[in-house]
């Protein structure tokens, strides 16, 4: 284990790990102190915005590129007897480095409403179920945007990811949790949960097959 | 000359669109350096990739080392570094990550070293700065310090010299000396080059490649025995261009290589004859076989 965090470490620069692993979650989670001090409000929305953006364009600097078609950016990796394993394992924690991230930032963000209250409108929003659907939004669309940006290394088309990501994020958070249908908030998260296994395992298995692909005329 | 060599490939062939390599046989001899040869387009970086296994579609076999292993066991790339063309990092990749990096992926990978070679060889080392930033002679030196920094027994080096200014190209060829000489006979070096005269002087072996054949191969120093420069008066140039490989005709006189063994058949001309430099025979050479018009 301590190898493959290792290897993603390796992977991501020190202005992306400053950045996405430090600075913004403290950022995001003091933002949510304030509102809850100040206003028992809350900023849950705002992190699934800034969440989903900030993870999708940030991936441009890690992994950004990697399935595009004639891609032979490996050729360091594949001269190593590890490299196929370093790769893999860089693909599989920085999955799992997300979705942490999120529930620890989601479940911080409830723990404080709880402990300094909410209004009527932001508690609609600290619920168990609501919480569970912004760590899953937040995970699935992320992973869907660097997904889909990783087949271009065309910044524009990383925010335009990014972007559309978090608007419909956002969109799907505010339906979810705005209580129009019965059952609504439990039926968007297993089918997030169903996306989130799906897209995880694509997004691992093109990715390798993509740069394993390269030892061949694929 | 009899030596042992480090990669045996056997019947080698690899199809492209247009372009077809095809080794029947080829070794390379171990403890020495081994300069690649050929214009553009011959197949240089295809058969690097092919024996760094950076491409594994190819028919043949590639033996290495003394034991003939294969390059699934393993343990092969462990003993071989390797600096390729611009796809070789990562470009977000920064010096400090390709550190971080060549430290997993190799066991043999000493951060010391690594650091003292960027140091030697002023690569700016800086976590903001990423590879892709990096001047081309800057990359190179970058990849050649993370094939330096480990203990291997073979270096397979593509077009190192290229992008390096003269002081940096005389730099490496001091590098590979030591690099062989700290061997004591078990290290090799082989690379690819279009700088022949540079690199000409820490060339043991060098094997000459077209269209994807080798057209020719063998050490230094029996080449050089093996071909002729030849310098002649004009009147004599049409008689000698038939027995001469290549040949360069002016107002005064003609010049041109050939082999040592039609020298024989330039008697009564009014000819002298030096030994080539590696880079005359090399040019001479492909000359024959380029398809250039």
């Amino acid at each position: 284990m301590k190898r493959k965090i290792r290897s993603y470490l390796g992977f991501t620069s020190f202005w992306y790990k400053l950045l996405l692993l430090l600075v913004l979650p403290v950022l995001l989670l003091g933002i949510q102190v304030f509102a809850s001090v100040v206003f028992q409000g809350t900023v849950i929305p705002l992190s699934i915005l800034v969440l989903i953006f900030a993870e999708i364009f940030g991936d441009t600097f890690v992994l950004g590129g990697i399935q595009e078609k004639n891609s032979e950016k490996m050729d360091y990796l594949k001269t190593s007897p590890r490299g196929m394993k370093v790769m893999k394992s860089v693909l599989v924690m920085d999955l799992v480095r997300r979705f942490l991230a999120f529930v620890v930032i989601f479940g911080l963000s409830g723990l404080m409403m709880l402990v300094f209250g909410a209004t009527p409108g932001a508690e609609k929003m600290a619920g168990p179920e609501a919480l569970l659907l912004a760590v899953l939004l937040t995970y699935t669309l992320s992973v869907l945007g660097i997904f889909l940006s990783r087949f271009g290394s065309l910044l524009w088309i990383n925010m335009l990811c990014a972007y559309a990501g978090a608007i419909v994020g956002l969109v799907l958070f505010f339906i979810g949790t705005g209580g129009m249908l019965p059952l609504l908030l439990p039926l968007m998260n297993t089918a997030m949960g169903i996306l989130a296994v799906g897209l995880s395992i694509l997004t691992v298995k093109i990715a390798m097959m993509k740069v394993e692909g390269s030892y061949y005329d694929k | 000359m009899n030596t042992d060599s480090v990669i045996k490939a056997v019947n080698l062939e690899k199809k492209f669109k247009g372009f077809e390599l095809s080794i029947p046989e080829m070794e390379i001899p171990k403890g020495f350096a081994t300069a690649l040869i050929g214009e553009n387009g011959a197949g240089k970086t295809t058969l690097l990739n092919l024996l760094t296994g950076i491409r594994l579609d190819f028919k043949g076999e590639i033996g290495y080392f003394d034991k003939r292993e294969k390059l699934s066991d393993g343990k092969v790339q462990e003993r071989i570094g390797y600096t390729g063309p611009n796809s070789f990092f990562l470009p977000n990749w920064t010096v400090n990550q390709v550190e971080e990096i060549s430290e997993l992926l190799f066991e043999n990978f000493h951060k010391d070293r690594f650091e003292k070679l960027c140091e030697e060889l002023s690569i700016p080392f800086k976590v903001t700065k990423n590879v892709k930033d990096l001047s081309d002679g800057n990359r190179m030196k970058l990849m050649l310090a993370t094939a330096f920094a480990r203990d291997t027994e073979l270096l397979i080096l593509d077009e190192p010299a290229s992008p390096l200014d003269p002081l940096m190209r005389d730099k490496l060829c001091d590098m590979i000396r030591e690099y062989l000489d700290q061997g004591n006979g078990s290290r090799s070096v082989f690379f690819s080059t279009h700088n022949i005269a540079d690199m000409e002087n820490v060339t043991d072996y060098a094997i000459i490649l077209e269209h994807g054949n080798i057209v020719e191969q063998g050490f230094v120093e029996e080449l050089k025995e093996k071909y002729v420069i030849v310098k002649g008066e004009a009147g004599d140039a049409q008689a000698a261009g038939k027995v001469l490989f290549t040949i360069h005709k002016g107002s005064y006189g003609f010049e041109g290589i050939c082999l040592s063994e039609k020298l024989d058949q330039l008697a009564g001309m009014d000819v002298s004859v030096e030994t080539p430099t590696l880079s005359q025979i090399s040019v001479a050479v492909m000359k024959v076989h380029t398809s250039l018009k």
